[in-house]
This record gives structure tokens, C-alpha cells and sequence, in this order.
């Protein structure tokens, strides 16, 4: 517990060290110059056109100068020595855009680049004609020219140097355009992204936020950067207002991250302050640079209070998320006071670095959404694992209850087979071993029908027996075991017997129970055929009936006793036959008696 | 074969072994048979031992027996009746005639199987059939032999899952009879002689026996109790 507590201490200060190192660089990091150049420290400057006074460089315009466009022209006297071919003139810092001439002659390098922030400062190198051996001391103009806006012109002494002097140099970075335009692109990448992002996540007010900061600054940069028309370039001032909103946007963010309510009035005023604020310039209640100054105050100090949300979020969540955004968000706001200070003339400095910072919160914003997803791929693998878990065990569980089920289902089955072998038994086996004790036990003993009776009991447990294993389709074998049981023994007897079964219908349904009831059924006509026609001829026959139900017939002629075969036997018959779903129907016709057991379809359940 | 389709020129006396451990069952049939004036009863015992004695000491035409001995079970006797007397012929008795005992009997050399309550007419019937070549078979038998040829022939079956090669006309019979069809019945749709189906079936127990004797053969030696 205290190493992580160790832990999260000394990340927090190293945050808090690297962020006072950057906050304080401009103070002391000097801007390296050319040791064994010639330095240009004298100008005659003119503004505007207007009377030349002589200055020292570095020189910054005095801040009595209004809002909006201004230039200052430069006169520097360089002395011959320094005119020597292949010579580079360097130019450490300018703020504005600047245009250098050489006895009247442009030099190459100080060309308006559009894609700059040249207002913010910038650094030059140009390169010296290659012109003969010099004469005489050369006339170097140089016209720093402001478009629009209040950030005062400024012109650093001016160095004559060697080429090998300039190279190793780093100053270049802050002259060469490659570094905005990689800005520029990086900024559009992550708009995009975050674009993409909140149109799949419209419910993650995080993402919301995002989305106004990144396209409302990137609306904002790509508004100043065109120099045509002249309505563009006039309506910038308009644009600078939707720094006010950006900076406002930049609470609603942090808001969001640290998870605290995003009040309306701040939503409200995102879209309301610049509009206010454009109203009251258009409407001419306040001049231009104090609105801008408003505006710009709006922003800085908006920077401020996010970094402070977010700084009170990381020390109570321990999120280093909230702390890492924290640092860009405080110096946005501590650049933004700095570039005010020097714009208004209270801070000494010579570089506008709040736009520099902006590539950083750019870099921390991705940092935060790759950070993000990763964490969400992280939980989106836990989740899969605990998900794989809990379907392996669900299935585990699955299949135990499955055994058990099918134990259960087995072991009722078992027991209902029990139980109908047992009342088979009972039916058929027993019941004539019963008698055959009973017959034995008279005094007038008849072997004959005791043997009768031992015939049917062991013909009833071989019909029990052979009925064990029948299923569906197998009523025909049942059948022809009967007739090759039966058969043999009437011929015996002399009784004709005919069989014909090949029409009977395929049925289903057909278990061991229902195969012995049918076996039953027929056993009972044939019996009772013979011991009440008595028969001398019997028939079995069988069709299709009504819905595919099979049809079996057993014709015979005797002449049947009222009281017989409707007694006791034929009950027996009917019962069996209903809880097949079928029925038994009796009738007579041309002296013979009929008996037809029809079977439905699909025998029930017995 | 030829025995199966000629019959005797002069009236034969069949010589019968009958082999029974239950007494009043071994008296009821021993008196049927002596009553029999086809058959010639050479001897009557209870026992395996007595029955293999009497097989190995008597010419016999049929033996008829019990499988379940009290010191063996009556297959050993068939089994040594074959060796012994290749041209004799065994019946089986038994309560049931379930298919297991009916298959097994079949495979040591029986030709015939009948029920132990069978009256007289039954058993001379049987026994006249039996010795005329001519063998039954009950649906549920044939059921039972028409699925084990039918797994046998299924691609993939062991090599030593018996291989019995019957002709298409004998499986023709085992099928109709396997469906509930009367001899009768069968032999009108094959166009043949009632007379024969039982022959044919007759000729499916020989080539069952011989192939159920080739996997024993088989199985010795794989045991190392025959040296080749």
C-alpha cells in the first residue's frame, strides 16, 4: 500500500516538475547567436510612412499603437566588411511578417509564407546576393508589416554570419514552416478522429466536448490562416473571438473527465460569448483591442480553472489521466497570460508561444484517447474472459443436469417398464398358474386341462418375453410370431386357419406394452373361437382402414353363446383396445362371427 | 447337400441321443421317442459328461439336448458331435428357444432348435424335418441375422467381425422372413417350392456354423493353442 502510494507521489511531482521547467523555460533559455558574426544593433525606424527616429535593436513597437494594420520600416547601415558573398543574414527573431531588401534588392527567405503564424514570431535566415567584391557599406531595409490584430511588431538585432556558423543552429525550427504545417496535419488527424469517435459515442459527453474543442480550433486555425480576400482578412478579428468559446469549451471537458455536471450556463455561454462580443465590437460600444483582450482573457483564464478541475480530479481520484491533461490545459493558460503580458507590453519577451503549446495539448488529447483505448481493449478482454468462464461453467453445469436428467428419465423408465412387466405377469403367468393349482387340487383331477392351462401360461410369458424388445415397425414380426405360435396347433387340432396380414398398414407407437396387448387381443379371439364355437375354420385378416388405422379381423364359425364371448373375454378385449386408442367391434353375417380390432395410426401411450 | 434333397430309399430307423437334466421333461420326451417307430433312442442321459461318453462311444444319427447341464452347458456336446460325427445332426431343446441360446446352438453345429412342451406331433415333425435337410427358422432369429450381416458388411468392421457370404437368394429369405412372411407367402414371391425356404435355411445355420468354427480356428491360434 505505501509503495503504490510512493508511487503515485513521485509521479505527481515529476508531472509537477516538468511542468514548471516548461512553464519557466522562456526565462532562461537564450536564444544561441552567432558568436563571430557581425551584429547590426542601430535601425532608423519610420512608421507608417512617417518621420525616421533612430532606435536600438532589438526594438519593439511602442504600445501606443492601436488595434489593426501598422508597418515599420527599418534602415540599417551595414558596413562593407560584412558584405561578403555566401554570407547569411540571420534574423533571430521578428514578430510580423517581415520583408528584408539589400540596396533596394528583395532577399530570399523573407517572403510572407502563408502558412505561418508570423505575427507570433519568427526567426529568418536569408541568404546575401552573390554580388562582387564590396565597395561600399550596404543600405538593408527591413518592413515588419501588421495586417491585423494588436500584437506589437518587434525586430531582434540583426547578425552577418559564415553558413558553416549557421548550420547547428536550432533556431531554424522556428523559422521553417514544416513545423506548422505538421501541426496542422496532426490537428486534422485527430479532428477526424475524434469525430469519428463521438458519432459512435454520442452518449459520452467526454467525447462531446472533444469534438467542439478539436473542430472549433481547427476551424479557428484554418479561418486565420488566408491573407485574401480582404473580407476574409478583415473578418479575422470576428474569428478571434471564438477563442473565448474554445477556451469556455475547455471547462465543459475537463468537467466531463473528472465526472462532475456540466452546468447550462456554460453551455450557454460557449455559443453566447463570442457572439457578444463580436455584437459589441460590430456595434462600436467597445473599440477592437480591449474586446480582444476580453476575449483573450476569457480563454486564458478558462485554461486556468480547467487545469484546476482537473488537477482537483487527479488528487482525489488518483486518475493520472486527469493530471497528464492537466498540464497542458495550465500552460495554455500561463502561455496565453505571457503572451498577453507581452502584447500589452508588461511582459518582456519576444516569441507568442500559446500556439506552440497547443501542439502539446494536442499530443496529451491523443495520448488520453489512445491511453482510453487501450484500457477499453483491456476490459473488453476481461470481459471475454469472465464471459468464456462463466459459459464453461454454465455448460458444465449444463451437462451435469443433463446426466441427471437423463439418469432420472432412465431410471422412470425402467420403473414403468417394471411396473407394466410386473402387471403383465400378473395378467397372463400368474393367473394360470393359479388355476392349474387349483385344477390339480380337485379330486377329479383333469390332466388335460391341466395341460391346457400350463400350455397357455407358457405361452403368455413367451408373448411377455418376446415382446420385450419390439418398437415402431416391428408389429409385423410380433404378428408372425404369433401365427407361427398359433398356427401349427389349430392345423393340429383341425382347425382350418387362414392368415393374410400383408395389407396391414405401418403404425406407429408400437412398444413392448402395446405389441402384447395387441398379441393379447388376438389371443383372446382365437381361444374364445375355440372353446366357445366351437370353430372349425378361422381367419385372420388384415387392411387400411379410415386415417391410415390398421384393420385386423379374425373371422371364425362358430356359433357364439350369448353369454360367452360378451361376458367377462370380450370386456377384457374392449379395455385393451381403448387404451391402444383403438376399439374392438363384434358382428355375425353369413353364420360367421366377426371380430375386428381396429388401431388408430398412432397408438397411444399405454 | 445331396441328403438334404434325396430321401432314405428304405425306412430308416434315425439313432437318437437325447440329453435332459430335468427329469420328468428327460421321461416325457424319452417315451415320445421310444413310442416313435422312426427313431431308435440309443441313449438317455442328465448330464454333459454322460452325453459327450455317449456320443464318443455311439453311432448316432440326431442328438438331442439341453444346453443347460448341471456340469456344462450342452454346446461342448454338439461341438464334439461334429468333430466326432461330422454327418450326425444336432437339436436343441429349451424353454424359450430365446435368440441368444437359438444363435448360439446354431454356431456349434445345430441344425434345429423346439420347445420343451412340444407334443408328440411337434417333435416327430421336427425331427423328421431336421433329418430331411431341411431346418426352421423364427422371424426374430432372422431379424436378428439380417442386422448382424448387415454390420459385418459395413465398411470399416474388424477383420475379425465374422464374414458370413451368403447368396443373394438365401438373404432374400432371411429378409422375408425377418418381415413376418409365411413360407408359403415367401416362396410364391420367389418363385420357388415351399419345400425348399427351410432348406435354404437350412444351408445359412451350415455356413454360420462354418464361419463362426473358421473364427475359432482363428482365435486358437492367435491364443497359441494350435501350432500351425
Amino acid at each position: 500500500m505505501s509503495g503504490w502510494f510512493t508511487h503515485i507521489v513521485a509521479v505527481r511531482l515529476a508531472v509537477f516538475v516538468v511542468t514548471a521547467l516548461i512553464a519557466l523555460a522562456p526565462n532562461f533559455i537564450a536564444f544561441p547567436m552567432p558568436e563571430t558574426a557581425v551584429v547590426l544593433n542601430k535601425a532608423q525606424v519610420s512608421f507608417n510612412g512617417g518621420a525616421a527616429q533612430a532606435v536600438g535593436l532589438p526594438h519593439t513597437w511602442p504600445h501606443d499603437r492601436s488595434y489593426g494594420a501598422a508597418r515599420a520600416t527599418y534602415s540599417i547601415r551595414v558596413p562593407a566588411v560584412a558584405m561578403a558573398p555566401g554570407k547569411m543574414l540571420v534574423i533571430p527573431a521578428a514578430r510580423q511578417p517581415l520583408i528584408a531588401r539589400l540596396n533596394d534588392q528583395r532577399l530570399d527567405g523573407s517572403d510572407t509564407r502563408p502558412w505561418s503564424r508570423l505575427a507570433t514570431g519568427a526567426a529568418y535566415f536569408l541568404t546575401l546576393p552573390r554580388i562582387g567584391p564590396p565597395a561600399a557599406d550596404g543600405q538593408l531595409d527591413i518592413t515588419l508589416e501588421r495586417r491585423d490584430g494588436a500584437v506589437p511588431g518587434h525586430l531582434s538585432p540583426i547578425y552577418i554570419a559564415d553558413q558553416d556558423t549557421i548550420d547547428g543552429n536550432w533556431l531554424w525550427i522556428l523559422g521553417g514552416e514544416s513545423i506548422w504545417i505538421t501541426v496542422l496535419v496532426i490537428q486534422i488527424l485527430v479532428t477526424l478522429g475524434i469525430t469519428i469517435v463521438w458519432m459512435a459515442r454520442r452518449h459520452d459527453p467526454v467525447f462531446g466536448w472533444l469534438f467542439l474543442i478539436a473542430s472549433g480550433s481547427l476551424v479557428r486555425m484554418l479561418l486565420g490562416l488566408p491573407s485574401e480576400p480582404q473580407a476574409l482578412v478583415d473578418a479575422q478579428l470576428y474569428f478571434m473571438f471564438l477563442m473565448s468559446s474554445l477556451g469556455l469549451t475547455g471547462i465543459g471537458l475537463a468537467l466531463a473527465i473528472v465526472g462532475s455536471a456540466r452546468p447550462l450556463w456554460l453551455q450557454v455561454a460557449v455559443v453566447v460569448t463570442p457572439l457578444l462580443l463580436a455584437a459589441g465590437l460590430a456595434s462600436g460600444i467597445f473599440p477592437p483591442l480591449p474586446v480582444v483582450l476580453v476575449s483573450a482573457l476569457i480563454a486564458t483564464g478558462s485554461n486556468i480553472v480547467a487545469a484546476v478541475l482537473l488537477l482537483r480530479g487527479s488528487l482525489r481520484s488518483a486518475e493520472w489521466e486527469h493530471l497528464f491533461l492537466a498540464v497542458p490545459f495550465f500552460l495554455m493558460g500561463w502561455f496565453g497570460l505571457r503572451d498577453l503580458g507581452v502584447v500589452v507590453g508588461v511582459v518582456d519577451g519576444v516569441f507568442l508561444l500559446t500556439d506552440y503549446v497547443r501542439a502539446l495539448t494536442i499530443t496529451a488529447i491523443f495520448a488520453m484517447l489512445m491511453w482510453r483505448l487501450a484500457v477499453s481493449l483491456n476490459a473488453l478482454d476481461e470481459a471475454n474472459d469472465i464471459l468464456r468462464q462463466k459459459l464453461t461453467e454454465q455448460q458444465a453445469e449444463l451437462t451435469v443436469l443433463h446426466q441427471r436428467e437423463t439418469a432420472r428419465a432412465s431410471g422412470v423408465a425402467r420403473e414403468e417398464e417394471r411396473q407394466r412387466l410386473m402387471r403383465d405377469l400378473h395378467d397372463g403367468l400368474s393367473g394360470h398358474l393359479v388355476s392349474i393349482i387349483a385344477l390339480s387340487e380337485r379330486e377329479t383331477a383333469d390332466p388335460a386341462a391341466i395341460e391346457r392351462t400350463a400350455r397357455e401360461a407358457l405361452d403368455d410369458l413367451r408373448m411377455v418375453i418376446n415382446s420385450l424388445d419390439l418398437g415402431d415397425g416391428d408389429l409385423l414380426l410380433a404378428l408372425a410370431e404369433f401365427r407361427e405360435r398359433v398356427g401349427p396347433r389349430l392345423r393340429r387340432i383341425g382347425v382350418a386357419f387362414e392368415w393374410s396380414v400383408e395389407n396391414l398398414p405401418r403404425i406407429s407407437g408400437v412398444t413392448p406394452g402395446n405389441a402384447l396387448s395387441i398379441l393379447r387381443i388376438l389371443q383372446e379371439a382365437v381361444t374364445n373361437a375355440i372353446k366357445h364355437g366351437p370353430a372349425r375354420s378361422i381367419q385372420i385378416a388384415s387392411a387400411t382402414g379410415e386415417g391410415g388405422s390398421a384393420v385386423i379381423t379374425v373371422r371364425n364359425d362358430g356359433v357364439v353363446t350369448p353369454g360367452g364371448i360378451r361376458g367377462h373375454g370380450l370386456n377384457n378385449m374392449q379395455s385393451r383396445a381403448l387404451a391402444l386408442g383403438g376399439r374392438i367391434d363384434l358382428s355375425h353375417c353369413d353364420g360367421q362371427a366377426m371380430l375386428t380390432l381396429i388401431l388408430p395410426a398412432c397408438l397411444a401411450e399405454s | 447337400m445331396t441328403s438334404a434333397i434325396s430321401t432314405p430309399a428304405t425306412p430308416q430307423r434315425y439313432r437318437i441321443w437325447l440329453t435332459e437334466d430335468d427329469g420328468p421333461v428327460r421321461d416325457r420326451l424319452a417315451t415320445l421317442l421310444r413310442n416313435w417307430d422312426g427313431g431308435e433312442l440309443v441313449g438317455v442321459c442328465a448330464t454333459l459328461n454322460e452325453a459327450i461318453a455317449g456320443i464318443t462311444a455311439n453311432a448316432i444319427d440326431l442328438l438331442i439336448t439341453d444346453l443347460k447341464l448341471p456340469d456344462g452347458n450342452g454346446i461342448e456336446a454338439i461341438r464334439t458331435l461334429r468333430l466326432k460325427q461330422p454327418s450326425a445332426e444336432a437339436m436343441v431343446i429349451s424353454v424359450l428357444a430365446d435368440e441368444a441360446t437359438v444363435l448360439n446352438a446354431i454356431e456349434a453345429g445345430a441344425s434345429g432348435y423346439l420347445y420343451k412342451d412340444a407334443d408328440p406331433v411337434d417333435l416327430i415333425e421336427a425331427v423328421n424335418e431336421l433329418m430331411a435337410g431341411r431346418s426352421p427358422i423364427s422371424p426374430r432369429i432372422a431379424r436378428i441375422l439380417v442386422r448382424r450381416l448387415g454390420e459385418g458388411r459395413q465398411a470399416g468392421a474388424p477383420p475379425e467381425t465374422r464374414q458370413v457370404n451368403l447368396t443373394p437368394r438365401e438373404m432374400d429369405i432371411l429378409w422375408g422372413i425377418a418381415k413376418g412372411f409365411t413360407y408359403g407367402e415367401l416362396a410364391d414371391q420367389l418363385k420357388i417350392s415351399r419345400q425348399t425356404v427351410p432348406v435354404h435355411v437350412r444351408n445359412i445355420y451350415r455356413k454360420l456354423e462354418a464361419s463362426n468354427r473358421s473364427e475359432a480356428v482363428y482365435e486358437a491360434i492367435r491364443l497359441g493353442l494350435i501350432r500351425l
